[in-house]
């Protein structure tokens, strides 16, 4: 599934897209761990407080992570690529489940 | 594992689970708006809060595992295997969005 006619696949725009769509995201994983950090502090809810804290640790490599992806040379992607999707796929899920184990204790607490 | 798959199809899956990923933050505030922000939260009001929340880690949680079942599709030629989980998602969003709006009506 490599290749259409015999001829390299083109990803075109779609690696911009994709970048755009890891950045977004990183930044929704900032900022929501900070807001939900910051209320859970003043509701005076330190494990859903941590939790937020480590959200917004592993949001911020996630970030860095996707922005340095975007730097490593086209002809190594297909290589490493799949290995460094993978780890932003686990990050953008571990932070996405901290937050909704931190929003379970403000909730519930 | 298996030959590299066309960039454009792993792309394609990468986009698909940040697609769900911002589905499952929606659910996260709708779930955090419902238990906190409002006034007099009842307790059913912190189930249903609840219930949104665990939908959330569902989502993300079902969509990490979608994610790695379609690339090792991908790069073992494979055909993709179908979604059960938008079907699913789907209902529960409905019931949960009715159990929230009548909740809200009635408080």
């Amino acid at each position: 599934m490599s290749a259409t006619n015999g001829l390299p696949a083109d990803p075109g725009l779609a690696v911009e897209r994709t970048q755009l769509a890891w950045t977004r995201i990183g930044l929704t994983l900032i900022g929501a761990p900070s807001a939900l950090a910051a209320y859970a502090s003043r509701a005076n809810v330190p494990l859903a407080a941590g939790a937020a804290v480590l959200a917004l640790v592993t949001g911020l490599s996630l970030l860095v992570a996707s922005l340095r992806r975007d730097r490593v040379p086209r002809e190594a992607r297909s290589a490493t690529s799949s290995v460094l999707a993978a780890g932003q796929v686990l990050a953008t899920a571990a932070t996405v489940l901290l937050l909704c184990a931190s929003g379970l204790l403000l909730v519930l607490g | 594992m298996g030959e590299d798959p066309d960039p454009r199809f792993t792309l394609a899956n990468e986009r698909t689970f940040l697609a769900w990923m911002t589905s499952a933050m929606g659910m996260l505030g709708v779930g955090l708006a419902l238990g906190t922000l409002l006034p007099d939260t009842t307790t059913a009001m912190r189930v249903t809060a609840a219930a949104w929340i665990v939908m959330a880690a569902a989502v993300a949680t079902r969509s990490l595992m979608r994610w790695f079942v379609v690339e090792r599709a991908l790069r073992e030629g494979h055909g993709l295997p179908l979604s059960r989980s938008i079907p699913v998602v789907g209902i529960a969003i409905a019931l949960l969005s009715v159990s929230s709006g009548v909740q809200l009506v009635l408080t």
